[in-house]
Parts: C-alpha cells; structure tokens; sequence
C-alpha cells in the first residue's frame, strides 16, 4: 500500500521521536548504573572502617555469658 | 543454630551491619548505637531465629526495624527532626560535574528513608529483590520501584549529565594516563 507524502512524512517524524527517547531512557539507565556502581565503591570504604572497640567487647562478653550459660 | 553459629554470624556481618547502620541514618556514632542494639536483640532472641532461613536478612531486619522505631521516637520528641535532618546532609552539585564518595554518601540523606534503605539493601549490600521486600516488610513490585526511583533521583542530586562525570577529577586522570603511558 502507498503511503501518501504527509503520512511518510508523520511516519518519519514518529521514529526520530521514538529514537531520541529510546536514546534519553538508555543514557538514563547508563547514568543510573554508573550511580550504583559508586554506590557500591563508598560502601565498600565503609565495610572497611576499623571497628570500634566497643562493639567488638560486646561480642566477647557475649561469649563470655554464653560459656557461664 | 547454635548461639555459637548465631556469635560468628554477628562477628562476620559486623562489618555489614554496622556500614548498612551508617548509610541509613548518615551518623557512625549513631550507626554504633544501632549495631549494639542489633547485636543484644539479635543474642535475646536467638529462638525466635528459625534454622535454615538467611541469618544475614534476620540480623538486617532487626537493625531496620530498631532504626524505624528509633526515628519514630524521634519524631515525637523532637519535632521536624527529619527537616533538619535533610538539611544537615544537603549537598551541593558538586564542581565541575565531578564527584567523590562523601557527595555520594550525602546525596543519599537527601532520598527518603523508603527510597534510601532499598537502594543500599539491592544495589550496596546486593540483597537479591525478594529479600530485601522481606526485610523492609512490603511488596518485591514496591522495592523494585524504590530502588529505580532512589536512582534516578541520586543522578539527578549530584546533576550527572554524563558517564564521564563519575570518573577521577581531571588532575588525577592526567597523571593516571601519564602512569599508564609510560609502562
């Protein structure tokens, strides 16, 4: 079937349309992924962090109750 | 699960805890304070842990749940605590479009608490979608939805327009490159 000029024309427009949002939503996803992996770098800094004494008495006295139990 | 198993769990997802404590809440004193209450709760209730279920989600869902009860406390108390919470944590775009780990763990204050724990749960401590619904209580469809909205919104906190932006600022890059011409 024949397209008319103005009907190619709707049909062209459509897919430039189409592509440049299908461009924005991939950059988007790019730029979300790229947030997740520096997420994931600070956090790792994070687990990384000395613990402090306190937390790691707790442990022990909690063992220690445990062997008097 | 022995309370021994139950001990060497706490001591090896201390580290975890405590780096899941500090990003929810911005605050390492804080995030101790957390942990501790994790850690006692966690000992006082060793039977009501069923043998066989994940106990890294378990001890999750409880420093969660004693965040959440805590903020709620908070609010009565004090009142707009979360206001000047976001306030303190509010950061800038930061220059020339680069950015480090402090604007990244700042930009996280400045998501909700829903968008924030989902976010570090899936994409910091990989908990896979079913459990991180598990440990915050709701629906899979709903984490699903936080963890893309919490995204979106950090790429638009810290104005990242291009992939180029999260790399080193541009004198460490040059002397990288200098680095790695010369081997």
């Amino acid at each position: 079937m024949m397209m008319s000029d103005t009907e190619e024309h709707k049909g062209i427009r459509l897919k430039a349309g189409q592509s440049a949002k299908s461009r924005q939503s991939e950059h988007s996803a790019e730029l979300g992924e790229q947030v997740i992996v520096q997420l994931k770098t600070s956090y790792d800094k994070l687990l990384h962090e000395p613990l402090p004494d306190h937390l790691l008495q707790l442990l022990n006295e909690l063992k220690c109750q445990e062997d008097r139990s | 699960m022995s309370s021994e198993a139950v001990r060497q769990g706490l001591v090896s997802y201390l580290p975890n805890l405590r780096a899941f404590g500090i990003a929810l809440c911005g605050d390492a004193d804080r995030a101790d304070d957390l942990v501790q209450e994790t850690m006692l709760k966690a000992w006082n209730s060793l039977d009501s842990f069923q043998e066989g279920t994940n106990l890294r989600a378990w001890l999750f869902t409880i420093l969660r749940n004693t965040y959440f009860s805590e903020c709620r406390r908070r609010r009565r108390e004090v009142p707009d605590q979360d206001g000047d919470y976001v306030s303190r944590l509010s950061v800038p775009p930061p220059q020339q479009g680069r950015m480090d780990a402090q604007d990244l763990m700042k930009a996280l204050g400045q998501l909700t608490e829903d968008q924030r724990e989902a976010l570090i749960l899936v994409g910091a401590e990989g908990f896979a979608y079913e459990e991180a619904a598990a440990i915050c209580n709701c629906a899979v469809g709903t984490i699903k939805s936080r963890v893309n909205r919490a995204r979106n919104r950090l790429v638009e906190i810290l104005g990242i327009d291009a992939v180029q932006d999260f790399g080193p600022e541009p004198l460490t890059e040059a002397v990288l490159l200098r680095t790695s011409n010369s081997f």
